[in-house]
């Protein structure tokens, strides 16, 4: 993927690359492996409560393990506080990770997060040892709490999971970006490659996307295409943009590069 | 191939593949003799039981391989005669019904997955037609008033796979087959009294029991890689079951064809049972149905037919697809004498009579039929392995 000097810590793990991917809702075994594979995915997401853990055949961690990806389990399907707490307790055991992405829903349809009741179940996990990533909204507000009590990385949606709208307030995520002191992956609301160069660009660390794969007609081929908008979103971000003007001032590279020296 | 008279064809595994091998071998003049692990009196965890018996190559082609697909219009064709012969021979009713499938979407969203899926169909050339609210509600009164259009797969059929089963075990045994209840086989391996035949192993009724065989077919289902161990299988036949839920309601009939949604399906019978399904979970084996799983299939069979409300709740089952890692089947002979006929996942219903009738060509003559080619397992070897 990236180069080696582009690395970056989350957790217990060091990744390259910007990429995450979640295993649900794929057509086929084999689609899902093909396409973690063409996404060049190193770190990937695993529902504990609804991929049983102690599956005789093919079990779907052993085989994820054996391919060398790094799990990471979250806990989708989960209603109360009390239920994330107890599937978190279940895939460190199963699994040997501090690692959990943490969901705490308000509403079935829309899937929006319950920021109250996930700031608090926040605090209580990460009491107990956990590197908690927890899927937030987009309100900086919001982000600065979880990072506050103490959270591995915060994860603003870009948009409602499952929806592929992209990144529906980039000035929102701009500012958690900026403010942020641990790392921001926009997770949720990713449908093609665009969004999440955009992302990247905008100053994510990284991108959690499931649908934009599992969803597209040809999964395999849109999970080479979404490993590529992360190395061009990722290296564009790092290049530094030009300024956007609009264009009746006269374009003048010394001004840039004064304005530049001033800031 | 030379019939060899060392011993009878077995086959393991009584369920709807395995019963449907059986009897095109009795009507090509042999005696199998089926081992089915479920005891007798007894009704199996399996997925022949809890299937709805959708023979709906259309519905879906969305997400289905190419190779399925195929196999599945190749079997819808072959199957009024197939259920034709065997009602003949038994003197019972399979429940075989051509009356289309209605898919339906209650919104925006789901009328795009519906333009979606007539897309993927559109590129196997499938015949669907795409509908609006009021034909919708016209075709079927009964579907919610909120349905915002829909889509119509005049082609599909249904069958009622328990009396499918029940009457293809008649006609085996009337045809001179046997079937044995309660037959667990955990092993198959070269005989030892024969060089080219095969001594099949297992417990019956709680006691060690072989069977020497001429040639096995294997048609064993989900359990087929945790329960039996295959001295000889090949790499790539590794099936994991991939469990479903299914509510059965009973009263008056409410619609004539299977509705669907992206979310469920609903399939009605002439004796009034409607069938509503499925979840899909990677649970192993456990077997117990969720009172999340069936709260979901009647909250979606509530929002697509209000009229389900009133009706009667008859059962809920758990069963298990057993499923290859890249969703098809494997169809093939694996060694002289050795065939395979699993990984049907979520179509053992619809391929029956094609696998059926072209394992058992494969059996009698020897030669694979060219419609096989897909199933073969050795398409595991040569891409290197490693499922």
């Amino acid at each position: 993927m990236t180069t080696n000097d582009d690395r970056w810590t989350l957790g217990e793990h060091e990744l390259t690359g910007r990429l995450l991917v979640g295993t649900a809702n794929f057509p086929t075994r084999q689609t899902l492996l093909d396409a973690l594979d063409a996404a060049g995915a190193e770190l990937v997401t695993v529902s504990v409560k609804k991929v049983g853990v102690d599956v005789e055949i093919d079990s779907l961690y052993d085989v994820l393990t054996a391919r060398g990806y790094k799990l990471m389990p979250n806990t989708a399907g989960c209603y109360t506080v009390r239920d994330a707490e107890r599937v978190a307790d279940a895939s460190a055991e199963a699994l040997g990770t501090k690692l959990i992405k943490l969901e705490v829903i308000a509403d079935e349809d829309t899937l929006l997060p319950d920021t109250d009741r996930l700031v608090a179940a926040c605090d209580a996990l990460v009491k107990k040892g956990f590197d908690v990533l927890p899927y937030t909204n987009d309100d900086p507000v919001v982000a600065q709490k979880l990072e506050d009590v103490g959270c591995a990385a915060v994860m603003p949606l870009g948009a409602p999971i499952g929806s592929g709208l992209g990144i529906a307030n980039p000035l929102n995520i701009r500012l958690i970006v900026e403010r942020a002191r641990v790392p921001v992956i926009l997770d949720a609301g990713v449908g093609t490659a665009s969004d999440l160069a955009r992302a990247l660009e905008l100053g994510c660390d990284a991108v959690l996307l499931s649908s934009a794969i599992s969803r597209a007609d040809d999964p395999v081929r849109m999970a080479g295409a979404l490993r590529h908008a992360a190395i061009a979103g990722r290296e564009a971000y790092r290049a530094g943009r030009m300024p956007m003007r609009r264009f009746e001032q006269r374009y003048s590279w010394l001004e840039d590069r004064a304005r530049r020296e001033r800031e | 191939m030379i019939r060899r008279d060392a011993g009878p064809t077995v086959v393991v595994g009584g369920g709807i593949i395995g019963l449907s091998i059986a009897y095109e071998l009795v009507r090509r003049g042999r005696t199998p003799v089926v081992l089915d692990a479920t005891p007798r009196g007894e009704t199996g965890e399996t997925a022949t039981r809890v299937a709805a018996g959708m023979l709906a190559p259309a519905s879906e082609a969305d997400d289905e391989p190419a190779a399925v697909v195929a196999l599945g219009r190749d079997s819808l064709a072959r199957y009024p005669a197939f259920v034709g012969a065997v009602e003949r021979d038994s003197e019972r009713s399979c429940g075989y019904r051509d009356d289309g499938t209605l898919w339906i979407a209650v919104n925006r969203d789901e009328d795009a997955e519906l333009e979606r899926l007539m897309r993927a169909q559109a590129r196997h050339g499938l015949d669907v037609r795409k509908l609006d609210a009021a034909a919708v509600r016209d075709l079927e009164p009964h579907v919610t008033p909120r349905a915002v259009g829909g889509m119509l797969a005049p082609g599909d059929h249904s069958v009622d796979p328990r009396r499918l089963a029940e009457a293809l075990a008649l006609a085996v045994r009337r045809g001179g087959g046997t079937i044995h209840a309660g037959w667990c086989v955990d092993r198959i391996e070269p005989s030892p009294v024969d060089d080219a035949g095969w001594r099949v192993g297992g417990t019956e009724g709680g006691w060690r029991n072989s069977v020497d065989a001429a040639e096995v077919v294997v048609a064993a289902g989900a359990r087929v890689t945790a329960a039996i161990e295959w001295i000889g299988a090949s790499p790539g036949c590794e099936v994991r079951p991939v469990r479903g839920e299914v509510v059965r309601l009973r009263g008056a009939p409410l619609v004539e064809r299977s509705i669907r949604t992206p979310r469920i399906y609903l399939v009605p019978r002439t004796d009034g049972e409607l069938v509503i399904g499925a979840t899909t979970e990677e649970r192993g084996f456990d077997a117990d149905p969720t009172a999340g799983g069936t709260m979901d299939l009647l909250r979606h069979a509530f929002v697509a037919v209000p009229g389900v409300y009133d009706l009667v709740f008859a059962e809920v089952s758990a069963g298990w697809r057993p499923a290859t890692v890249d969703h098809i089947p494997v169809i093939d002979r694996l060694a002289p004498g050795l065939f395979a006929a699993i990984g049907h996942y979520r179509n053992g219903i619809l391929l029956a009579p094609a696998t059926a009738q072209l394992l058992a060509e494969f059996v009698v003559g020897g030669e694979r039929p060219p419609a096989l080619e897909r199933f073969a397992v050795d398409r595991f070897r040569s891409e290197g392995g490693n499922p």
